[in-house]
């Protein structure tokens, strides 16, 4: 039988045997509370059943909060891209693209790489707004964000590049909040907003924006515009027609519009001036050049065809006629004179047209001459 | 040992002849073999068994497209569909103005449950400062989180959108990730492989196309939080125009036809909630502003069960555009995504 029981054991034939006098009482102890906690936990565990509710237990967030442990994990960071070299110090080889460097002086720095699009790729920039700069003859549009590391101050430029003067317009008085007055400055027409400025400077529509206001926005943001005007985009294509209206009559910004189709609802006539002087009850100049003296004369004829559908004429002029509305009490002059067509709409008596017309005549021949 | 005999067969070879038929069996098998891969590799592709594969699309990986649950909640019953929190001071009341609107329809709680992983989705569009309002507004998004975390008790609350510019500058300039990490939330950023093919049955343009689906895997609450902006081309952005964010791809294609993806993107996301800040309204040059002026200070939050209705009442009354309705409301409620027509289902309550 001894034999027998030897053979079951795997490891070992020796016999079992307790090789201790005695048992401590501290163990004998120990194992009888132990073996209670775990009947205990067993009892209360098969009690439980499906009820329960780990809210009941859980652990206060201040506890939480007070054993809790750096995270080392890696975050993609939210942080804008700083460029190696640049981070807080600023760099004499700072990027900015087709911007002028002077726009990083007083202690500004990119915070972003100089950005172009063009038409095709603008909705990545822009999204659903691109169409509407498209329509207007949209160019390409460059960007920059500065940031001040010493206040933090944040600050981008959208400058697009409209292609001419009059896109440029366009869109500006498109999205112009009308019951902000232009200032001009330089080269640059612009309104100040709480968080910078929205103006053009030759063919550029510019849009610079803070990220909070503050006295440090402010001056970034006239120190931009100045520094924009010195492109060299933003000094050509100027039109006649608007500098004699803006400039030697001091018409309102505001007041000045350029209409590149459907002029007077005629889809031959294109590309006119219109500028309605601060004083002049309704009436409104208009000027517009064509290549040469023959296209001049075709167009005038056309025009004056066809205003005689809703005008009667009351007078002639030298080089032109003065029409009355056959409805509406309100005079139209159309005069030609070499290239330029030009004249008065929505006079309201022919008493003021002489006065009028004279004066615009005075303007854009002399500066012609 | 044996010796080979004349040197030259091993003495241990058997001779082992095969028979005629056994040969031409063996023949044939192995011609047959022999055929059959000849055929599979060279019978034109439309044959039965051809492996043929000329211009390479047989082998291109078939993607099994995934599918979006419905994260629809039943209201409780007297809620309205659509809550609307007012107060006479909104920019220092706006969480009280949003614990108004969601009382309207029946409080937070009643919508996430404890233990929820619950998606916030933002309008993160554009690299914009909050003033301009071009985003969502990061103090009602903050307030959001907190009220998710602390009294519905959500396990996670995830805040995901896939930027029209760089994501890192949007989410840092429009102060979204700021706020969203301080209230406890985790932003989810897009990269390449954070996008799956999603099929959306009753979709006419998206009806499979690329989803930011990893902020999505195992969610259980859906909440959209958006601005309310004009839109140069589909008039207004607003609640439904918000999930244009979770697209990607070459999504620039559908302003071909703007209000056939937003009511498409009704039918893709049906959200548990809806919220629309009303405090910061983007009235004109949207949908991405540039002038401080173009925002309008509002003073009202909506929450809202019925995503439709939710649009159509900011529409009238925040976008002050009367009720000459953007045309995709109107093809969001034909595609069973809500109803245009919110009177007698709104409810104000005064924070």
């Amino acid at each position: 039988m001894a034999r027998a029981k030897k053979k079951d054991r795997i490891f070992t034939d020796r016999e079992r045997k307790l090789f201790r006098k005695r048992i401590p009482s501290t163990e004998s102890i120990f194992g009888a509370g132990f073996l209670a906690f775990v009947i205990g936990m067993g009892s209360w565990f098969f009690a439980q059943k499906n009820n329960f509710d780990p809210s009941e237990r859980d652990i206060s967030n201040e506890l939480m909060v007070a054993d809790s442990v750096e995270d080392k994990l890696f975050r993609m960071p939210l942080e804008r891209w700083t460029e190696p070299g640049q981070g807080g110090v600023v760099s004499a080889a700072a990027d900015t693209g087709y911007f002028p460097e002077a726009i990083l002086e007083h202690g500004w720095q990119p915070s972003t790489r100089p950005q172009e699009f063009v038409a095709d790729n603008l909705y990545e920039k822009i999204n659903g707004a691109a169409p509407q700069y498209i329509d207007f003859g949209f160019q390409k549009l460059y960007y920059i964000g500065l940031v001040q590391p010493a206040t933090n101050a944040e600050i981008s430029i959208e400058m697009y590049d409209m292609g001419e003067f009059q896109n440029a317009l366009g869109i500006f008085a498109a999205q112009r909040d009308a019951s902000r007055d232009v200032i001009n400055r330089g080269h640059a027409y612009f309104y100040e907003t709480s968080l910078g400025a929205i103006g053009i400077a030759g063919t550029y529509y510019f849009k610079i924006a803070g990220a909070e206001p503050g006295p440090e926005i402010e001056k970034k943001t006239q120190y931009l515009i100045d520094a924009l005007c010195g492109l060299k985009q933003a000094q050509i294509g100027t039109p006649t027609a608007f500098q004699a209206f803006a400039g030697t009559m001091g018409i309102p910004f505001q007041n000045i519009q350029y209409q590149r189709t459907d002029v007077f609802q005629y889809d031959f006539a294109k590309d006119f001036w219109f500028a309605a002087p601060a004083d002049g009850d309704g009436m409104r100049y208009y000027v517009h050049e064509t290549p040469d003296e023959s296209a001049a004369g075709d167009l005038y004829n056309k025009l004056l065809e066809n205003h005689l559908m809703d005008y009667e004429q009351t007078a002639e002029r030298e080089g032109g006629v003065v029409l009355k509305h056959k409805y509406l009490d309100e005079y139209l002059v159309l005069e030609k004179r070499g290239s330029m067509i030009y004249g008065l709409d929505g006079a309201p008596s022919i008493d003021s047209v002489d006065g009028s017309l004279s004066k615009l005549e005075t303007v854009i021949f002399h500066e012609e001459s | 040992m044996k010796k080979a005999k004349d040197g030259i067969q091993h003495p241990d070879y058997e001779k082992a002849p095969m028979s005629r038929r056994a040969l031409l069996g063996k023949i044939a098998a192995t011609g047959g073999i022999a055929g059959a891969a000849g055929y599979a590799a060279w019978a034109p592709e439309g044959a039965p068994g051809s492996l043929r594969d000329t211009s390479g699309l047989r082998s291109v990986p078939k993607v099994t497209p995934l599918r979006l649950p419905d994260f629809r909640v039943e209201k409780p019953a007297g809620a309205a569909d659509v809550g609307i929190g007012r107060h006479s001071d909104p920019l220092q009341n706006d969480a009280s103005m949003l614990r108004a609107a969601l009382d309207a329809i029946g409080g937070l709680q009643h919508y996430v449950k404890r233990g929820d992983i619950v998606m916030v989705k933002p309008n993160v569009a554009f690299d914009r400062a909050p003033a301009l309002g071009a985003t969502s507004n990061p103090r009602l998004l903050k307030e959001l989180i907190h009220m998710l975390i602390v009294d519905c008790g959500a396990q996670e609350v995830r805040v995901a959108d896939n930027p029209i510019e760089s994501p890192p500058d949007c989410f840092a300039k429009s102060r979204i990730g700021e706020a969203s990490q301080t209230a406890g939330g985790r932003v989810y950023l897009p990269d390449s492989n954070a996008f799956k093919m999603l099929h959306t049955p009753g979709a006419k343009l998206i009806e499979n196309w690329w989803f930011f689906h990893r902020p999505f895997t195992n969610v259980d609450k859906v909440i959209g939080l958006a601005p309310i902006k004009d839109h140069n081309l589909c008039s207004a952005s607003m609640g439904m125009k918000n999930w244009y964010g979770l697209l990607g791809g070459t999504r620039n294609q559908f302003h071909q036809d703007i209000h056939g993806i937003v009511s498409d993107l009704s039918v893709m996301m049906r959200p548990t909630l809806t919220i629309l800040d009303g405090t910061h309204v983007l009235m004109q040059n949207g949908p991405t502003g540039g002038d401080p002026s173009n925002v309008k200070m509002g003073d009202a939050v909506i929450a809202a069960v019925d995503p439709v209705a939710c649009d159509a009442w900011a529409f009238e009354y925040l976008l002050e555009r009367g009720r000459d309705y953007p045309s995709y409301l109107y093809m969001a409620e034909e595609k069973g995504s809500g109803k245009v027509d919110w009177a007698g289902r709104v409810k104000e309550i005064q924070a």
